[in-house]
């Protein structure tokens, strides 16, 4: 069924219509939050502040048909929120689990090599929280520079700049520790 | 376009995570939270039936979570008189904007009718901030019944602020089942005084026997979503002003009845 129709629901008080929005972007909604804050148990939290928030404030959603984005708003405002209080390190436990699991090579995964990933999601992790948020924003969610803008009520040149930042920052990351791991070998 | 190394970096998210997916209790915990803003919430009584019982409260930004959920269940016993005849269940608040005082004038336009609000009582206490939400009647199926704009106002005495005021003017009413604890009149205006006894308790506390014995009686309700199980005393003067429903509200509070009815005397006075 369409967002729009289910908001249109919600707002009226439809119990169903929040189960299937939940069931529908539930995965899109833990999996954006684990890659803005780092770790499982805060990505759990900002997905169910980010829902409860969508219950509780959809009657002030104007645009019935803009459910996603302002979800998504909710959604990054939250992680910011729990982001900003943690370490910029990825938890040595989350890059184990990285390592180990066996359902993480995505279609794609067989053209980059899981150690390099490793490298990389390291990386993004280290990023400012507002960059990290762009990038993911951007590679994972695959939203327009104009889309995040909107999402996150700022220019288009600001996620634009945050996005330059954030490509210098990981390329020169990722050259450092190839070479290290050159001359290591 | 990306380039290949842009490649790199989507396929290196994906990868850390794919095997993220939201947890089996995830949902759980969402209805747990969203029942804490202050709708009833059905524990498991041991012989696998439900009771509803009203919830405490987590999340909200600046007023004491547990006295606003306090306060908006208790709401629910005096419209249903503790027995829920009709079609509303219980409610939902959610408190989206904060007014400072010299702001009532917004938060009434906000509302949509006016409410009797004071900055300062002559027991010392003093406005300390008020929000205005909208708050769901819904039914036993979590289906909005209606809506209806609520004010909450907390005031606040020597750092402590554990007096509350509630202002709406909801279309249903009804009688309470318990007797009031006190009363007064102000004018033409009939006050009533109750105290209520809450019990919070973990999710997915089992009720004993004892507690079992307890909802059956009108001035004790347990409530779900503490980390260990605590008490709390709630007391209301309540009154019905030109349409407008009043709930003066305290949370262990030392504040007597007497107390609590004279500053519902200095807000009913108010012009």
């Amino acid at each position: 069924m369409e967002d729009e129709i289910l908001v249109q629901q919600l707002k009226k008080g439809s119990r169903e219509a929040f189960d299937l929005l939940y069931e529908k972007y539930k995965n899109l909604v833990i999996r954006t939050a684990y890659l803005i804050t780092g770790n499982k148990p805060d990505s759990e939290d900002v997905a169910q502040e980010t829902f409860v928030k969508v219950y509780l404030h959809i009657t002030e959603l104007k645009n019935d048909a803009g459910f996603k984005p302002w979800m998504m708003r909710i959604l990054v405002r939250t992680a910011y929120r729990t982001g900003k209080k943690k370490s910029r390190e990825v938890p040595d436990d989350e890059i184990e689990r990285l390592s180990e699991s066996q359902t993480l090579v995505s279609p794609l995964g067989q053209m980059i090599k899981r150690e390099e990933a490793e490298m990389i999601s390291r990386a993004v992790a280290a990023l400012p929280i507002k960059q990290k948020a762009v990038v993911v924003l951007y590679y994972y969610n695959e939203l327009s520079v104009g889309e995040i803008a909107e999402l996150l009520g700022c220019r288009e040149g600001t996620v634009k700049s945050r996005l330059h930042t954030a490509r210098k920052f990981l390329k020169g990351k990722l050259e450092s520790q190839m070479d290290i791991k050159g001359r290591a070998q | 376009m990306k380039t290949r190394y842009e490649d790199k970096i989507k396929m290196a998210l994906e990868m850390q995570c794919g095997g993220i997916s939201a947890s089996e209790t995830l949902k759980q915990k969402i209805d747990s939270e969203i029942r804490m803003q202050g709708k009833i919430v059905p524990i498991s009584l041991p012989d696998g039936q439900e009771v509803s019982m009203k919830k405490s409260g987590q999340g909200k930004k600046h007023f004491s979570a547990k006295k606003l959920a306090i306060g908006v269940a208790a709401a629910c016993l005096l419209i249903s008189g503790g027995t829920f005849a009709g079609k509303t269940m219980g409610y939902i608040s959610g408190y989206a904007q904060s007014y400072s005082y010299a702001e009532l004038d917004k938060a009434e336009e906000k509302l949509g009718f006016s409410a009797d609000v004071l900055e300062n009582f002559s027991n010392g206490y003093s406005f300390e901030e008020m929000q205005v939400g909208d708050t769901h009647a819904v039914d036993e199926n979590w289906e909005t019944v209606y809506t209806f704009p609520e004010l909450a106002v907390n005031y606040v005495k020597d750092g402590v602020s554990d007096i509350s005021l509630y202002v709406d003017m909801r279309p249903e009413k009804g009688e309470q089942a318990k007797e009031p604890d006190m009363t007064d009149q102000c004018g033409d205006i009939a006050l009533r005084y109750d105290v209520y006894t809450y019990k919070f308790v973990p999710v997915g506390y089992e009720l004993t026997e004892e507690d079992l014995a307890n909802l059956e009686r009108d001035d004790y309700e347990i409530s779900e979503g503490s980390d260990e199980v605590e008490y709390s005393q709630i007391t209301h003067v309540t009154w019905e002003k030109d349409g407008v429903y009043y709930d003066l509200l305290g949370s262990d509070t030392a504040l007597s009845g007497e107390e609590m009815f004279a500053m519902a005397k200095e807000l009913i006075g108010t012009e």
